[in-house]
């Protein structure tokens, strides 16, 4: 280099012997070429020009440049994928992204590069734990088939459920020996519960409950079910126990009044648990009684249909189906019992010839209005069906055959099924994937309860005896759940009940959270002013296993308080730093973890196919705050308070997040949220002998936080499209086309006016084509004009057009009225996985917090927005993984 | 001949009845389909050959 | 060897398809399925498939063994026998057809339907207490009084075999059909408890020269024939 450019050029040249320095000259005269060319040519300012070169060389460390010359900035995209476009603009934070990805590219897994040594480590290791965990799994499922085979009961067994076989066992004969065995199980159990425990025997000892838990895990069968009762029933009374007697601390006063209340709440849960298990331990799944085959030995039967202020379009098939029941015709009375006393109403029934029955007043509701029809109508029966809940046509063969066995019976009741989504299924969007809410009721409590002879009345769906209600005076109307009062008064007055476990009937559910929970809460409140009014547990005519039924289905309603308390438990520990549980941390996760896990299990198994498990803390926690006062109030004063109807068929015609009904939830949330911070800032800050129990809490919290995630989901209201509900369905019929060819079809679905139906392989239907579908019911055939609405390769939709009343009764009795119409309530639904189902509530949960900052009210609106631009911005950072392409790209 | 004895489910003339009788037991015989009796007389007074044979044959 | 006899109450009311779709049917369980063509109008053939040209059948030959030589077998296996255009339609001759036909070497499981001309009276016919008859009617009031006419018939003489009507080309968009089916349905014992639906395509499928059951695999009036034969089945093993 000669001294005069270095004169005519001085800063090039002295960059040139300061790199020259680092560099070789190569590399220098690169440098300076390229800062040139940029800053030259390219018009790009200093900084970057310089820089530029440096980036170039550094990234030729990790990829071989003259390989990937040309396509560089292929190369650049594909391993620095986050790069904000163009380049040049985010200059400074694109060498940021870059600086951190290729520290990334260098040390984690990169397919492009030859794999170093250390690679092929992370490999291996990655390799390693999935073949652990597949070896695990496998060794998994040999084990429980293992045990299956052996403790599973020999397919030739007799078919009659070990319940019954144990109960009618010969032993119980003798009373003597009954009482000396009973008494004798009772100790047993009073030692196992009370003898108190070393942590290291507590840790044996739960263990092997554990294990013989996971022996059982897959065998079917009551018998595995009942030892799993038994271990739960000893586990749980066993914790209970243990919190008595040695985790109060009597010297701290904030302590012991907050422990107590949690124990408090515990011991409620318990006393649910246990009721629950005596509750549903041998459903008694009763069969259908045929009747005889003279038909005129068959009763007369009253239908009333109740309704007050619900439109004539959901009073309508209702109606329709009930004419159709198979019945005979001069035995069967069809009333509306209009509360509204509306004139269209008055004009339908005469029209399809059913009785209208309108009074002057309308005290008492529902009840008053059955018994002001009572006075007009003289059926030796009545079926009541609630307005929109549509009878399937052999509603009365199913049920009226309990009647005839037993002259004692007087209710046989049916379930509850819904066609449409509950607030629950909408909002979260979970319709036929996950168990609705009142499926655990009508699907095995019910079940459960006509063991025990318990079953009460719902208020619908069900066939009432005449002369048992004016046995008892007629329905019941002091309380607000009329219904669960008059079954009362009827067992006590000597009458048997019954539940035929099949759905005969289907309506509309809640169509709003706000409604689903006015209506709970009518129910809460009327079941404790059953409690204060004719308590079950006092007075006579029940049974003892009856009386354990009504008080389970009180406690039920009395969940409030002990579901608030467990969702703000854990906040003691972390706030006041009260021991409410006054023990060290091994013990409390050595009998606090198991125990729920084993009852979890329990759970899961006796109630696999109606809920899910976690989903009841959701539902609860979504009801507690709301139950509390209205139950709190009628159990001191029951008479106060007054009945709001549920309504139905109303419409929601734009999604939006009902924040009125969902304070509750927010309130707990947030002092949840508070109280995690607060407790990593004590982790971190504080005692370091509080750190095990701290962990506890924040872990309770962290779980609390999960399932109000998913209540505060659940009061985001969907937007309800349609006017009419679509119900899925799966039944033969054809259609006859234009040019006199049939086609079988399936139907897939249908609502009140239109079919969904899917060819066996492509049609040549077109929209607008008028084609003849032909449904049967039974044995006759129906031929209906629809019109083609959609089309697709293989479905087609219909509509139905200006039905005269004979045809739309044809419909109904084709479509809704079906015997077999809702027959797959239950199977739909696989057996419930607990971890799944965790997960299912984890991620409803983050719903609920993205659908809280999706619909946050306006004023906040810019802040959520910088958060999340924050947030995002910050994301950009975080190093990617390198698009691979394939070969064949 | 004995795929023909036991037909499946997907005719038009299958019965919601024996679906219903197929999963929660009970024999299908059991069911009774009630006769319409008003509606048979409407047919039969509502065309003159018909109400002429009938009487005929009641007679 | 199960005898069918299949007969309109009245002319026309498509028996002869009846009887070549219920063969088509009842062959696809692999059993042995034989079809008789009773009637002059010797049409049966056509709907297997039977060129046209061949006009002759066992009408034609004075013996039984001679008219062996017309038995004709179809694509799927059934074996038919056209009336051919014999002009001598003596009903003693149709009567020893029947008899004769008794000495086919078929398994008991196989199925021998005849299609009879609707103007003979079946009481010419040797049937014996396992056969069966089936009437076919349409739902109108003609049939309707032919049907009470030949139940009165019925019981004054004295019947051995299984008797039932089978109601045809059903249309349940019409009203009258609509009304008489469910007429008949809950006060006719011997109505059968289905109907064969009006389908373009069984009209469709002897101008292709085969049967509904192949032309549209999909159509509703296959499924009528399949419990059709079903019915048979269990009515056969009574």
């Amino acid at each position: 280099m000669s001294i005069t450019l270095f004169y005519q050029r001085p800063i090039h040249s002295t960059l040139y012997l300061l790199l020259s320095i680092l560099f070789t000259d190569k590399l220098v005269r690169y440098i300076l070429f390229k800062f040139h060319s940029y800053f030259n040519q390219h018009k790009v300012n200093v900084i970057e020009a310089f820089l530029m070169p440096f980036i170039t060389l550094l990234s030729s460390l990790f990829i071989n440049i003259k390989q990937h010359k040309i396509s560089f900035e292929f190369t650049l995209y594909d391993y620095y994928p986050h790069l904000r476009l163009p380049y040049r603009t985010y200059i400074y934070s694109n060498i940021l992204r870059f600086v951190i990805q290729s520290i990334f590219l260098v040390f984690f897994k990169n397919q492009l590069k030859p794999s170093s040594v250390k690679e092929d480590a992370v490999n291996y290791f990655y390799d390693g734990v999935s073949y652990l965990l597949r070896q695990l799994r496998w060794f998994d499922l040999k084990l429980g088939k293992l045990l299956k085979r052996l403790l599973s009961k020999n397919k030739k067994g007799p078919k009659k459920s070990a319940f019954k076989a144990m109960a009618d066992a010969r032993v119980w004969q003798n009373k003597l020996v009954k009482y000396v065995i009973l008494a004798f199980i009772l100790f047993l159990l009073a030692i196992f519960i009370t003898i108190p425990f070393s942590l290291e025997a507590q840790a044996v000892f739960i263990s092997f409950i554990l294990l013989v838990a996971y022996a059982l895990k897959r065998v079917k069968g009551q018998m595995a079910t009942i030892v799993m009762i038994t271990l739960s029933v000893t586990t749980s009374s066993r914790y209970l126990w243990w919190r008595y007697t040695e985790t109060l601390n009597w010297d701290d006063p904030l302590a012991l009044a907050l422990g107590a209340g949690l124990l408090l709440a515990e011991t409620y849960a318990w006393l649910v648990l246990i009721l629950g298990f005596f509750q549903t331990v041998n459903p008694l799944e009763r069969k259908p009684v045929p009747l005889p085959k003279d038909t005129d030995l068959w009763p007369t039967v009253d239908v009333y249909i109740p309704t007050y202020n619900e439109p004539l379009s959901v009073v309508r098939p209702t109606t329709l189906a009930a004419l159709s029941i198979d019945w005979p015709a001069d035995k069967l009375n069809v009333y509306i019992l209009d509360d509204g006393k509306r004139p269209e109403f008055k004009d339908f029934a005469a029209e399809i010839g059913v009785g209208y029955l309108a009074r002057a007043d309308n005290n008492h509701a529902k009840a008053g209005n059955m018994n002001s029809a009572m006075r007009y109508t003289d059926g030796e029966y009545i079926a009541i069906f609630d307005c929109d809940h549509v009878p399937a046509r052999s509603f009365l063969q199913m049920t009226m055959g309990q009647f005839l066995k037993d002259s004692k019976v007087c209710l046989v009741q049916t379930p509850h099924h819904f066609f449409s989504a509950d607030p629950f299924e909408r909002n979260l969007n979970n319709h036929s994937q996950i168990p609705n809410e009142n499926m655990l009721f009508y699907g095995l409590i019910q079940d459960g309860n006509d063991m025990w002879d318990a079953t009460f009345f719902c208020g619908s769906c069900a066939v009432l005896k005449r002369a048992a209600l004016d046995d008892i005076g007629g329905f019941a109307f002091e309380t607000v759940t009329e219904d669960a009062h008059t079954a009362l008064r009827m067992q006590r007055a000597g009458y048997k009940t019954a539940y035929i476990n099949i759905p005969q009937a289907a309506g509309l559910a809640t169509d709003s959270l706000s409604a689903h929970i006015g209506q709970r809460i009518r129910w809460a409140r009327g079941m404790a002013q059953i409690f204060r009014l004719d308590n079950p547990l006092m007075g006579k005519g029940l049974s003892i296993p009856q009386r354990l039924c009504y008080i389970n289905a009180m406690l039920h309603f009395l969940s409030g308080i002990p579901r608030i308390v467990f969702l703000t438990a854990p906040l003691a520990l972390i706030y006041f730093n009260a021991y409410i549980i006054y023990a060290p941390f091994i013990a409390i996760f050595i009998y606090v973890v198991p125990t729920l896990i084993q009852i979890k299990a329990t759970n899961s198994r006796i109630q696999g196919k109606y809920r899910y498990s976690f989903w009841g803390e959701v539902y609860e926690s979504v009801l507690a705050w709301y139950i509390l006062k209205p139950t709190t109030v009628a159990l001191f004063n029951p008479n106060k308070g007054k009945f709001n109807v549920t309504e139905k068929g109303g419409l929601n015609d734009e999604e939006h997040y009902d924040w009125g009904i969902s304070k509750p939830y927010l309130i707990l949330l947030l002092i949840n949220l508070l109280g995690i911070i607060v407790g990593v800032l004590r982790l971190f800050l504080g005692d370091s002998s509080q750190i095990g129990v701290l962990i506890i809490s924040m872990g309770w919290a962290f779980y609390n936080i999960i399932i109000l995630g998913a209540a505060v989901a659940v009061a985001a209201e969907a937007r309800q499209v349609r006017h009419s509900h679509r119900i899925k369905a799966n039944f033969p019929a054809g259609v006859r086309l234009a040019n006199g060819h049939t086609l079988k079809v399936k139907i897939t679905d249908y609502s009140d006016n239109g079919v969904g139906i899917e060819t066996e392989h492509a049609h040549l239907c077109r929209v607008n084509d008028k084609i003849e579908l032909l449904m049967s019911r039974g044995n006759k055939q129906f031929s209906f004009t629809t019109y083609v609405c959609n089309t697709r390769r293989k479905q087609i939709g219909l509509t139905l057009k200006d039905l005269s009343l004979e045809k739309q009764r044809a419909f109904i009795q084709c479509t809704f009225s079906r015997a077999d119409a809702w027959l797959d309530w239950q199977n739909n639904f696989r057996h419930d996985r607990p971890s799944y189902s965790f997960k299912e509530v984890q991620k409803t949960s983050l719903r609920g917090f993205s659908n809280l900052l999706f619909h946050a009210p306006k004023a906040l609106q810019p802040i959520i927005k910088f958060m999340t631009n924050t947030v995002i911005y910050i994301n950009s950072f975080t190093p990617k993984k390198p698009i691979v392409h394939n070969n064949h790209d | 001949m004995n795929n023909l004895t036991s037909k499946n489910s997907q005719t038009l003339t299958s019965s919601d009845i024996e679906n219903l009788a197929l999963r929660f037991g009970g024999k299908s015989d059991d069911y009774i389909e009630i006769v319409n009796k008003q509606q048979n007389n409407n047919t039969i007074n509502k065309y003159a050959l018909l109400k002429e044979i009938n009487n005929e044959l009641n007679t | 060897m199960q005898r069918v006899f299949i007969k309109g109450i009245k002319g026309g009311l498509g028996s002869t398809s009846v009887v070549a779709n219920l063969a088509c049917v009842l062959k696809k369980s692999d059993v042995d399925v034989i079809a008789i063509d009773l009637d002059a109008k010797s049409d049966l053939g056509l709907h297997f498939g039977l060129p046209w040209k061949y006009t002759k059948g066992w009408s034609n030959e004075a013996s039984f063994e001679d008219a062996l030589a017309h038995f004709h077998q179809d694509n799927d296996g059934i074996i038919f026998l056209p009336f051919g255009d014999s002009d001598d339609t003596n009903i003693d001759k149709i009567t020893k057809i029947v008899n004769k036909c008794k000495n086919l070497n078929y398994s008991d499981e196989a199925w021998i339907l005849f299609d009879c001309p609707s103007h003979i009276n079946l009481s010419y016919y040797p049937l014996e207490k396992n056969d069966i008859v089936i009437e076919l009617v349409n739902c109108d009031a003609i049939c309707h009084s032919l049907i009470y006419r030949r139940l009165q018939n019925l019981k004054n003489s004295d019947t051995t075999w299984k008797h039932y009507f089978l109601v045809n080309r059903y249309n349940s968009a019409s009203t009258l059909e609509f009304d008489l089916f469910s007429l008949w349905q809950s006060t006719l014992p011997l109505m059968a408890p289905f109907f064969i639906n009006s389908d373009e395509v069984i009209k469709e499928s002897t101008a292709y020269r085969n049967v509904a059951l192949n032309c549209a695999p999909y159509s509703v009036a296959n499924d009528d024939f399949e419990t059709l034969a079903g019915w048979l089945v269990s009515k056969a093993n009574l």
